[in-house]
């Protein structure tokens, strides 16, 4: 019998290390973790000539310091489990420790790796390791590759600690590198709170300063909200909002909250804080902080952290990652829901049953049934404050409604008696001017009023248009269903006799039904939430599925549809929804307009055209062209020549040709005998 | 078989709407009631061509009111209606009970004595409707279609783009209720006087059982 072992090519260092941490700020934090988890107060990291290869890296610590088993049996293990949560440190830390993967990447970072370290427990000792990777890179099998432990006595016997150093750095660090790794340091031991755990990692780089300068700025009293929300030990939820004077507004029990189901989250326990900020010049007027610092510092650090046993869990809250899908909600209601650029939050989490694991290449938490309530918690909060905001928001608006008039009142009794005092000649040259600018304010207000009412009169018309279309479709399902059920049994009964007395009724039946199938899709497809998100817009998708959309209407209508599109998918930045927009009330406006006409063939044509960075749209209609108004009335609301116009089609057109930054204008002829309409939008490539 | 109203045979009757398939469904009701029924086909380029076309050599009609939509004639149901009249051709409109269509019909409503909303469409209420028509011809009036004089007190002109609607109010017919007219309903030479608080004299047939049901004629200003 022959005894042999598993053994491992030196190559699975390079596929553990580099390959497994490809960022070396991932595998310094690593390193400086296990000062951490050495009960290190301080950590210093410093980084000597790394711009280009040959620099060296040293990360030293004032921690515990390891012996020579401590070395043998932990430290040059690499894959094991990390230890258990709650095993506590000797100053009562959770220990961060990891499988060592993310150290092996540090470590081979540079040509030579050397640890030194001043074990705590014997204070005579030093211990000193070298580990040259050129040796691994000529060996067939990493044990092949004898490592030297050296021990000595040390005079200085107050200091404890390990000095990690890598030499001859295989590639430089790039600023972005050192940036990332700056911000790394500064947020990983949770710099927004009170200092509990007493752990200060510090970088000596030019960028470390800049960024440390600012995460101490600390702006939190300058937010105009505070989110606090707490998960107790068996799940529930509590949370209040204060404003900046720290005066509570809103607070909610966990049912409230949680809303539909009343289940408690399955996470560990652990509390949410939430700082926003409204960023307007009138908030900032009387605070300390100016709103361009705030800003700054926000675009550096906002979003939401999560700390795990009080060390940052990257990547969340970092630049880009909006694991809350916060800027997403936010469009809805931009005024109420933050957005990782006017919030800076943390959820710290206390984590004694390892609900919450690390990936191996550290790139967050596996995505398992803990995070996922986590995650769940955290968006039900920031709904709950959303929904909380609103309702304020409304009673404000409710508020403002009754005291405007009111104010308006007072503003002209004051400016009446100024007048008064004035003497007779001054006051008749005054008094003229005002009462004509009274006049047309007074106009301009009744006109707007009257747009006003005519938006809620139409929002209301969609929402019941929309609900009953949204009822409508099971009805109209079952009338197509029996429609077809009776067709097939008159067929079997009838015989011969079918086709001259039911066939055209029941031919009619579904030809009226399938066409309100179609009308009740197109009213759906104009809701779809989706289609107000911002994002990239393909306008020429967008041409195709509006035209699908009115197929039935406008064959009923007798219309062709010409399109001579531009080759390529030209897309702009917006929404869906403000492009069907202008398409849809166009389209409306030429079918308006062919009511208006003898019969005859009925055409649209729609063209676009790149020209440089814009994109040119033209809808054009065989109708009888723009008459009996003028070209600059017709995107004034309420203008219509039709008797059951709005006279808001043009207008919403207009509106949303400006949100996606171009413009239109109107042709009264085109050479299809019609209107003619031009937009120019901007895109940003085809 | 044919029916006799007041001792004119109806027999032949054409039906003009701009949907296909409602104009099948009529004939078809028509056809189950023993009328020989012609839905016309368009289009017809003028009012005139489908003035023809309804009435040469046919007995009655029924017309849709809208019938530009679907490309089939120029005009509106209640225009033509309008000249069947004069024609003593007894014709009935069909069209939904909106406030837009009712605005459109109303300078033609005097002329149209039968109005059957969409949903009410069945050959009952089409030959009760050919028999208010042939009565008028003969001077017979339902007492919701017998015109009286009446006062009409201006309440509010209001002008939404390109119209100008006027409130009015018939203190004979109800106090408290408004009806709108479109300012065209006025002779050109006394709109100047369409303001609120004037008041005019019109036809009225104060017997209407709502407003949709009435109609204005000679509306006239005889000053303060």
């Amino acid at each position: 019998m022959t005894r042999v072992h598993l053994r491992f090519a030196t190559d699975i260092l390079k596929r553990f290390g580099e390959e497994l941490n490809p960022n070396p700020d991932q595998g310094i934090l690593e390193l400086v973790k296990n000062a951490y988890d050495a009960d290190a107060h301080y950590c210093h990291i410093t980084l000597t000539d790394i711009e280009s290869p040959g620099g060296t890296i040293e990360v030293s610590d004032d921690g515990d310091g390891m012996d020579d088993e401590d070395i043998e049996n932990g430290w040059l293990v690499l894959g094991r489990s990390p230890k258990s949560a709650s095993e506590r440190t000797r100053l009562g830390r959770i220990p961060a420790g990891s499988k060592g993967l993310g150290r092996l990447a540090a470590l081979r970072m540079g040509a030579v790796a050397t640890l030194r370290t001043f074990p705590r427990n014997n204070p005579y000792k030093e211990y000193e390791l070298a580990i040259d990777w050129s040796k691994f890179e000529q060996a067939d099998v990493v044990e092949d590759v004898t490592l030297t432990l050296h021990s000595r006595t040390q005079s200085n016997l107050l200091n404890h600690g390990s000095v990690v150093t890598m030499s001859g750095v295989r590639s430089g660090l790039t600023r972005g590198d050192v940036k990332r790794l700056a911000r790394g340091l500064l947020l990983l031991a949770d710099p927004f709170g009170e200092d509990k755990i007493g752990f200060h990692p510090k970088l000596k780089a030019p960028e470390f300063v800049d960024l440390e300068k600012l995460v101490e700025s600390k702006y939190f009293n300058d937010a105009e909200f505070h989110l606090e929300a707490v998960v107790d030990g068996k799940g529930r939820v509590s949370a209040k909002v204060t404003d900046f004077k720290g005066e509570e507004l809103f607070s909610a029990d966990h049912q409230e909250i949680r809303s539909e189901s009343k289940d408690s989250y399955r996470c560990p326990p652990c509390k949410f804080d939430l700082w926003i900020f409204i960023l307007s010049r009138d908030k900032f007027i009387t605070r300390a902080a100016t709103q361009d610092e705030v800003k700054v510092w926000l675009k550096e650090f906002g979003g939401v952290h999560i700390y795990v046993n009080g060390l940052r869990v990257a990547p969340y809250g970092n630049p880009g990652n909006d694991w809350l899908d916060m800027n997403l909600r936010r469009a809805s209601h931009p005024e109420h829901v933050p957005s990782t650029n006017t919030s800076i939050g943390r959820i710290s989490v206390t984590d004694l049953n390892d609900s919450l694991l690390q990936k191996t290449d550290r790139s967050g938490l596996i995505e398992g049934d803990a995070f996922h309530e986590l995650r769940e918690m955290a968006q039900q909060v920031l709904a709950w404050m959303a929904r909380e905001r609103m309702r304020a928001w409304q009673l404000i608006r409710t508020e403002d409604r009754i005291e405007a008039p009111k104010n308006v009142d007072d503003a002209k009794t004051q400016l009446t008696n100024a007048l008064r005092r004035l003497a007779p000649a001054v006051r008749e040259k005054v008094t003229r001017p005002f009462e004509a600018y009274e006049r047309a304010r007074d106009k301009e207000a009744q006109g707007l009023r009257k747009e006003v009412q005519l938006y809620r009169t139409l929002s209301t018309a969609g929402i019941a248009a929309s609900v009953f279309a949204h009822e409508s479709r099971n009805p109209i399902k079952l009338i197509l269903q029996n429609t077809r059920q009776v067709v097939r049994r008159a067929r079997e009964h009838l015989a011969k006799s079918y086709d001259s007395v039911l066939d055209k009724p029941l031919s009619r039946i579904l030809r009226q039904s399938e066409m309100l199938s179609s009308f009740t899709n197109l009213t759906l497809s104009f809701i779809d939430h989706e289609k107000r998100r911002v994002g990239r817009v393909n306008v020429h998708d967008r041409i195709t599925e509006v035209l699908k959309v009115f197929d039935t209407l406008l064959k009923e209508r007798q219309v062709s549809v010409s399109l001579k599109l531009t080759s390529g998918n030209p897309y702009l930045r917006g929404t869906d929804a403000a492009m069907e927009s202008i398409l849809t009330n166009l389209i409306v406006n030429s079918l308006q307009a062919f009511e208006t006409m003898p019969p005859g063939p009925r055409r649209i044509q729609i063209s676009s055209e790149i020209q440089g960075s814009k994109l040119v749209l033209t809808v054009s209609d065989s109708g009888p062209g723009i008459k009996e108004i003028s070209l600059k009335n017709i995107w004034l609301p309420g203008e219509t020549t039709h008797a059951n116009g709005t006279g808001l089609g043009l207008t919403i057109v207009h509106d949303s040709v400006r949100d996606l930054g171009g413009f239109v204008t109107a042709h009264a002829k085109s050479e299809l005998g019609g209107a003619q309409f031009v937009v120019e939008l901007p895109i940003l490539g085809a | 078989m044919a029916i006799i109203i007041e001792g004119k045979t109806l027999e032949l009757v054409r039906i003009a709407d701009d949907s296909e398939d409602n104009r099948e469904t009529l004939s078809d009701d028509l056809r189950d009631a023993d009328f020989t029924a012609e839905p016309l086909d368009g289009p017809f380029l003028t009012l005139q061509d489908l003035l023809r076309a309804v009435t040469e050599g046919a007995d009655a009609a029924v017309c849709d009111h809208h019938l530009a939509p679907r490309n089939y004639a120029p005009c509106t149901g209640a225009e033509l209606l309008g000249r069947c009249y004069d024609l003593g051709f007894p014709s009935v409109l069909v069209t939904k009970r909106e406030k837009s269509n009712i605005d459109q019909i109303r300078p033609f409503r005097s002329k149209i004595p039968a109005l059957i909303p969409t949903e009410d469409v069945n050959t009952d209420a089409i030959i009760k409707g050919w028999e208010v028509c042939i009565g008028e011809f003969n001077q017979k009036f339902i007492p919701a279609r017998r015109s009286w004089s009446a006062v009409l007190r201006v309440d509010y002109v209001y002008t939404s783009g390109q119209q100008t609607e006027v409130d009015v109010i018939l203190p004979a017919w109800n106090s408290d209720e408004i009806v709108k007219l479109s300012l065209e309903m006025f002779p050109e030479n006394i709109r100047k006087h369409v303001r609120p608080e004037e008041r005019f004299f019109a036809k009225v047939n104060l017997g209407a059982e709502n407003q949709y049901d009435l109609y204005f004629e000679n509306i006239d200003y005889r000053g303060k």
